[in-house]
Order: structure tokens, then C-alpha cells, then sequence
């Protein structure tokens, strides 16, 4: 397929599951902080840290750490890239944009959460019943992911959107968990209760809940819950699942051609793979975990641009791969 | 037939639809004569829009609309993604063509289309038309669509004008006319394969009941117009839909056809050429490109011939469609026979080249190049439409009737300043259809814009963008400046 369009495909996931991925975390804060006795500022300052906002918050907003305003910073600000808001609009110009490739199913899914965020019933939502108002966001999210799986040809623009929806995934895993490391900077008992509260929420922010009371039973300890997000197979959005589901795509997606590209991507690919299944049954805790998971982040940022490079972004290469063709050719 | 009276009221006793509607004077209506009755080949139609009663209908208006919007049929111009988007007004009335009356268009629009096909063949090659003085010479190697750097290249099978969009309108007396001719990139098609699924959807019965040709098939015969003239074996080859990007105003219709047509949309930089071919990146690596349905302007296709700023082109790409390796749909070079200094001068081209006189005609012209003409215009300028000769989308124009005393005086000096610059025709009462506006049926003036596509033959879309002006007294239809859309209904022939 057209470089630029798999590029399309590509970002349009990675922005459905970015918004979706903010619209849990947010819901499960706003869940998780009021029961919980914690210093103001770590209640909802990690939220401005995880989504790498930091920087451009304390600009705008100073001291300001009221939920509200982090809140509002985090869902509806247009000067946000990573907003709920920002993340549907680009993900809706990239369909647009690829509007021959996408299945109207998809299209429609996107572009009625685009309007009712831009119209007036996503922000009445808001105001009247915000927890309601995430979950319709989440939803929204689930019903793409599905309607691509359903409405989708099985070939290439369906590889590069499930190649963006599960590197995102993974990356956005590893920073929901260090949440954790951002709310309790401090050494302490690992297995607080205050602390176990969170690790909860972190579990029903994966939605992994309930598959987590399916594997382990009574109390849960923090070894368990951060083994089961980074490393179980069979969760749908443990780091090892989505990082196995992404080479799926990324073998299914080299698959339909040329050797060459993609060579440099699978590289970096299976090194993180290869390093994951290392740490497998470790115990990582306190910085060492918030020192894993940025390593992971990191890995997958340095993935997501080789692949820009070798697959959207291919201008010199196509070049070079058409000079070796037309000169094989000649030869023969 | 008249209405009957049983048929006054419709369901659940609302008033009903058109029972109302008094067309203008001294101006043709689609659906009904001076007297207010129902045309013959309307009247079975006008009963069921009737019997819906207006409740009904304006639920359903509202039905359309929504489902225009979700499925993102929308019209922006040149907005960001930030911008309101809108869709495209579109009116559930009708306009409806009798079989016979199409029958003659449609053979009125082939003839057109061949003449100014075998125009382009003569002028980018021996100049015979010129040269015999059918057509002054300065007027065509002057108009601003001519293209000196394509002299002497001939597109496969002779044919420039693989799709033809040629506005109609329709005069007091109901006789079609030619009131331009869109042969570059004209645009609008989406529209009517949108509306007329939208049609379906919302009015199925009145639909089903009224014998309609389908307009389905379009992204089927353009796709066979399109590889019936590609350089290399059909089979083989790669037709690709290149679109100056999402935020163009026709983005919806280029992707539309592209999707339709199953063939890619590609931007210029997808776009590459190595020794006179064209590639396109693939995320396979490079592949060969040999039709490009263009829907970019000719000064943008290549910045090593045209504008060298142009981001949206593909340098090189003249250089392989002059080696013959590469088929351009539409062909660079037709600006010119578009024209509307031009224009004036198609029908002598049917019969100079075609030894046939035109089956439609088209709308008085006054060349404002002429002295004798300029003088009429002069004089008669409040009776007016002056139009600038490259101007389009209903832009740079003089509408007398309607004009103030200084618009008048500035295209006074304009024309005596730039003669050339101009043509003039006399004013023409465009035929109005009724249109639901504000809760009632009003009459609103329309056009018509029926696509005609070439390769080895031609063919032509039963029906086109029926396009209308929303406003009381309006005669401008351009989308651009609040115009909206009709489906457009031709007939099947009568079975007896």
C-alpha cells in the first residue's frame, strides 16, 4: 500500500488508543482519590507526568494542582497534544485523510465521538456525569479497535492499525504503571494498603480487573499486580501481550514485500522482546521499576520512529530500491 | 392530471406539501406549468410528496441532513480541522428529466464533447481550425488555459477530456442550454452518487414507485474510461486518483472516488519519476503508475514546467506524460477550451469539425474583444452578466439586473481597460424547481451539471449535480456562495 496511507493507519489507532488510554487513566484517578488519605500534590500531579505534560503545564498553569484544572487540561485543552480532545481530532484527520482505506463502520465510529465532543452533548456530559463522560470515551475506543478487527479486510492497512494500536498500548501500560512511582516517590512498605488501593486502580485502568481475580486469589500483593502488567500473556494489555501482538502485525506487514524494509524495525522489535522475557519473574520495585518502565517507553519511541522511517517517511529508500531493480533488470 | 382534492390533505390530516406552491412568472418550472398543475410526467410524484404531508417530510429532511453529516459528506473551504464543517445543503425535492428530454441531452452532450476533443487534437498539433479563421487565433494562443510547452503531444487516443462536467441551464421557454463547459477537474459527482443514496434511504417508497436510471454505476465506467487508455495492458496496469490533499475542499469527493473506483489516492509526494516513468512508494518499495486521474491544476502538476513553488506536484511528471509512459486524466492544456473567451466559438468547432449542427444550444455571447460587441455590452450593461474570461465558482462577475450604480461604472472601466479580459450575455431566467425553505415550498432557480466520461467511447451519467440557490431571487448556484444540491431524476423511457 501507499507509504504515506500506512502512515495514516498507523497514527489513526495510535490516537484512538491514546484518547482511550487517557479517558481510563483520568476515570480511575478520579475513583481512586478520594477515598485515599495523600498529600495534595500527589493526587493528581502524576496524571501531568506520565502524559510527559509537565513542562507545558507548569508554564500555564504555575502551581495550580487542582484536579479541575488538570482535569481540564488533560481532556480539553487544543494546546495539549496529548488531550482526549487533541488525540480524537488527529486521529480523526488521519482518517480522513486514508477515508479510501478505513471501513465506514470505523469512520462513522470516529467522527460521532469528534462531533459530540466538539458539540454541546460531550461537555453537558462532563459537567453532569464525568465519570459517565470517560467511559463513553473508553467505549468509543473499544467499538474502533473492534469494528477495525470486524469491518477490515485481514491484509495491510488492517497490520499497520493494529501495529499502532498495540505499540501505543504497550507504551502507554508502562506509563499508566508509573503513575505508581509518581504518587509515592517515597521508599516504604510496598504492600501499604494505601499503596495496594492504587495498584488496584492501576489494574481496573487495564480493565484487568477481574483477569487478575481470575489468576490470583485474596489479597493482592505488589509483586503480583506489576508482574501481571508487564508480563502476562494472555492479558490484553500487559506490556509482553501488546509487544507480541505488534510482531505479529509487524511479520504480517514484511510479509507483503521487500525484504529491506522493515529490517531495522524488526531489529528493535525483537531486542525489546528478547528483554522483557529476561526480566520475566523478576521482582521490580520502586525506582527500579520507574527506571524499567521508562527504559520501555524509551525502546518504543525509538521503535515507532524507525518505523516511520523505514515504512512511511521511505523517500531515499525507494529511490535506492528502484535503482537496484531497474539495474538487476538490465543485467539480466 | 391536477391535484385532487382527497390528495389536498395528506396522512393524519397535515397540510400538505405542495398544494401552496406558485412558481414564478415568466420562468420555467421543473416540476409544474404557469397554472400551478403538476407536469404530466410529474404528477404521479407530486401526489406522493404530497401525501407524506409536511410533518413527514420535514422529519425525513432532517434524517438526510443527519445522515449526510455522520457519514462526513461535508463541505469545507479550505478550512483547517478546527474549522465548522458543513455539510453540502441538500434538498429531498426532486428534479425530475423525462426520458425524452434526456435522450436529447444526452446525444446534445456527446456531440459537445467530441468536438472539443478533436478542438484540443487540432490546436496542440496542426492549428487547422486557425488557420481557416473559425477561430481567431489570438483568442485561442491567448486564452490563459492554452499551454505553448505542450505543443505537438498528443494524449492517448487523442483524447483530453476523459471527464466532462458541462453546466446546463434551462431558459424561460424550457429549452436546455450550454452555460459553460467544465473541462479541467470538474467536481461534484460525489455528490449526486451521496444524494441519491441518501434519497433512497429516507423516501424509499416515493423512490421505488417513480422509475429512476441509476447513477450507481458512474465509479464503474469511470474506472473503464480511465484503463481504456492507459500505455500500457490493462490488466497490468496501475490507475492512481492524485488529490491536492485533505484540505482541499473536493477532499470528500476524491477519496469518495477512490474509494468507489477501489483504485489508491495519492498525494504528490507518493509521487516520483526516475528515466520518464512514474513510481509510486509503496510500503513495498516503488511501483509503476500509468493512469493518474489528476484532480490538481494544470500550474501546479510540475514544478520543473509550471509553478516551480508547487508542493502539491510531482517534478518530472510532464516530462513522462510527453514520453507517452503515463495517461493524465483530464490532459494539461484543456484550460483553453474551457475558456469563456472560447466558448462563444464551440458551436462553429461542432460544425467545422463534425460537419453537424449542435443539438443544444447555449447562451448569447458578446466578446467584449469585439468593437461592436463592447459597445452593445456598454450600453447595455444594468441588462447584463459580465463575466471575466478566467474567472470561476460564480466569482468576478457583473450581475446587471442586480447591480449598484458603481459596480456598474467599475466593470465599465474594466471592460474598456481590458477588453479581452471579458465577455457579456444577456440575463437568463434561470428555471427554478420546488425547494423546502423554511417550512415551505418556495421556487428557487437551478442548473444542471451532467458528467460525460471519455476513453474509447463515450458515456454519459443519467441525470448530474442538480445544483440550486437557496435564496429568494437568487440566480447563483455555486456552492461556494450558499448554493445547495437536488437529486436529480431521469426517467426511465415510458414502457407503452
Amino acid at each position: 500500500m501507499i507509504s504515506r496511507v500506512a502512515g495514516n493507519c498507523f497514527w489513526l489507532n495510535r490516537y484512538v488508543e491514546r484518547a482511550g488510554s487517557m479517558a481510563r487513566l483520568l476515570r480511575v484517578n478520579r475513583a481512586f482519590v478520594p477515598g485515599v488519605d495523600l498529600p495534595h500534590l500527589h493526587r493528581w500531579h502524576p496524571m501531568i507526568v506520565v502524559a510527559g505534560e509537565e513542562e507545558q503545564y507548569l508554564r500555564r498553569f504555575g502551581e495550580d494542582e487542582n484536579g479541575e484544572t488538570i482535569q481540564e487540561y488533560l481532556t480539553w485543552d487544543s494546546r495539549n497534544t496529548t488531550s482526549v480532545v487533541e488525540s480524537v481530532r488527529w486521529a480523526r484527520e488521519n482518517a480522513r485523510t486514508a477515508r479510501e482505506i478505513v471501513s465506514s463502520e470505523m469512520w462513522e465510529t470516529l467522527n460521532s465521538l469528534w462531533h459530540w465532543l466538539q458539540g454541546g452533548p460531550g461537555r453537558r456530559l462532563y459537567r453532569s456525569d464525568r465519570d459517565h463522560f470517560y467511559q463513553h470515551i473508553r467505549a468509543m475506543g473499544e467499538l474502533f479497535h473492534g469494528q477495525a478487527d470486524e469491518t477490515m479486510l485481514n491484509g495491510e492497512p488492517l497490520a499497520f492499525m493494529r501495529l499502532g494500536r498495540y505499540l501505543e498500548r504497550a507504551g502507554q501500560t508502562a506509563r499508566l504503571m508509573d503513575v505508581h512511582y509518581h504518587t509515592f516517590p517515597d521508599e516504604g512498605a510496598i504492600d501499604d494498603p494505601i499503596r495496594l488501593a492504587q495498584w488496584s486502580a492501576l489494574l481496573a485502568c487495564c480493565s484487568a480487573t477481574e483477569p487478575f481475580q481470575k489468576r490470583s486469589f485474596g489479597t493482592p500483593t505488589a509483586r503480583e499486580v506489576v508482574g501481571f502488567l508487564l508480563f502476562e500473556a494472555d492479558l490484553p494489555r500487559s506490556v509482553s501481550h501488546c509487544l507480541r501482538a505488534a510482531r505479529h502485525s509487524l511479520v504480517q506487514v514484511r510479509g507483503y514485500g521487500s525484504n529491506r524494509i522493515g529490517m531495522a524495525s524488526t531489529a528493535l522489535l525483537e531486542a525489546l522482546l528478547s528483554h522483557i522475557a529476561m526480566r520475566e519473574g523478576q521482582t521490580i520495585f520502586g525506582v527500579e521499576l520507574h527506571d524499567e518502565l521508562t527504559y520501555l517507553v524509551d525502546s518504543l519511541t525509538d521503535l515507532c520512529a524507525t518505523i516511520e522511517q523505514e515504512f512511511f517517511q521511505s523517500t531515499e529508500l525507494q529511490a535506492q530500491l528502484l535503482r537496484e531493480e531497474l539495474s538487476a533488470a538490465a543485467q539480466q | 392530471m391536477p391535484v385532487q382534492t382527497e390528495q389536498a390533505i395528506g396522512l393524519g390530516g397535515d397540510p400538505t406539501l405542495l398544494d401552496r406552491y406558485v412558481p414564478l412568472a415568466r420562468t420555467y418550472d421543473e416540476l409544474f406549468r404557469a397554472d400551478g398543475t403538476p407536469r404530466d410526467d410529474v404528477a404521479g410524484l407530486v401526489a406522493e410528496l404530497d401525501q407524506l404531508g409536511r410533518t413527514e417530510f420535514t422529519t425525513r429532511q432532517k434524517l438526510a441532513e443527519g445522515a449526510l453529516f455522520r457519514g462526513g459528506v461535508t463541505f469545507s473551504v479550505y478550512s483547517d480541522s478546527r474549522g465548522q464543517e458543513k455539510i453540502f445543503p441538500f434538498d429531498l425535492i426532486p428534479r425530475v428529466i423525462p426520458a425524452a428530454t434526456w435522450e436529447v441531452i444526452e446525444r446534445g452532450l456527446i456531440q459537445r464533447v467530441t468536438a472539443l476533443n478533436m478542438f484540443l487534437t487540432d490546436l496542440y498539433d496542426g492549428q487547422r481550425i486557425l488557420k481557416e479563421g473559425r477561430v481567431p487565433e489570438e483568442v485561442a494562443l491567448g486564452a490563459s488555459g492554452y499551454l505553448k510547452e505542450l505543443h505537438g503531444i498528443r494524449p492517448r487516443e487523442g483524447v483530453f477530456v476523459n471527464i466532462a462536467g458541462i453546466d446546463l441551464i434551462r431558459g424561460s421557454n424550457g429549452e436546455f442550454l450550454v452555460l459553460e463547459d467544465n473541462l479541467r477537474t470538474p467536481s461534484g459527482v460525489s455528490y449526486v452518487l451521496e444524494n441519491r443514496g441518501v434519497m433512497k434511504r429516507v423516501l424509499p417508497g416515493v423512490f421505488r414507485r417513480s422509475r429512476i436510471r441509476n447513477v450507481e454505476s458512474y465509479p464503474a465506467h469511470l474506472g473503464d474510461a480511465l484503463m481504456s487508455v492507459s500505455p500500457r495492458d490493462p490488466g497490468q496496469s496501475r490507475v492512481v486518483l492524485l488529490t491536492p490533499g485533505p484540505y482541499n475542499s473536493a477532499y470528500f469527493e476524491h477519496s469518495f472516488l477512490a474509494r468507489q473506483m477501489g483504485c489508491e489516492l495519492v498525494q504528490g509526494s507518493d509521487l516520483f519519476v526516475h528515466d520518464l516513468q512514474v513510481y509510486v512508494k509503496t510500503t513495498t518499495g516503488p511501483r509503476r503508475v500509468d493512469v493518474i486521474y489528476r484532480r490538481i491544476d494544470d500550474d501546479f502538476l510540475d514544478p520543473l514546467v509550471f509553478r516551480e513553488d508547487s508542493a502539491l506536484g510531482v517534478p518530472g511528471l510532464v516530462g513522462a506524460y510527453a514520453a507517452g509512459n503515463v495517461t493524465l486524466a483530464n490532459a494539461p492544456g484543456n484550460g483553453v477550451a474551457d475558456n469563456k473567451a472560447v466558448y462563444p466559438f464551440v458551436p462553429d468547432m461542432i460544425r467545422f469539425y463534425l460537419d453537424e449542427e449542435p443539438i443544444l444550444g447555449q447562451v448569447e455571447t458578446y466578446v467584449c474583444a469585439r468593437p461592436a460587441d463592447r459597445q452593445h455590452v456598454l450600453e447595455n450593461l444594468k441588462d447584463m452578466v459580465v463575466k471575466a474570461v478566467d474567472g470561476c465558482g460564480g466569482y468576478g462577475m457583473l450581475f446587471g439586473p442586480r447591480a449598484s450604480r458603481r459596480e456598474i461604472a467599475e466593470f465599465d472601466a474594466k471592460i474598456r481597460g481590458n477588453p479581452e479580459g471579458y465577455i457579456a450575455q444577456p440575463v437568463v431566467e434561470l428555471s427554478t424547481c420546488p425547494t423546502w425553505v423554511e417550512g415551505e415550498a418556495a421556487p428557487r432557480r437551478v442548473d444542471l451539471r451532467p458528467f460525460v466520461l471519455t476513453g474509447t467511447r463515450s458515456w454519459v451519467l443519467p441525470g448530474g449535480l442538480t445544483r440550486v440557490a437557496l435564496k429568494a431571487g437568487s440566480y447563483v448556484v455555486n456552492s461556494s456562495q450558499g448554493g445547495g444540491s437536488k437529486d436529480t431524476w431521469v426517467l426511465e423511457g415510458s414502457v407503452s
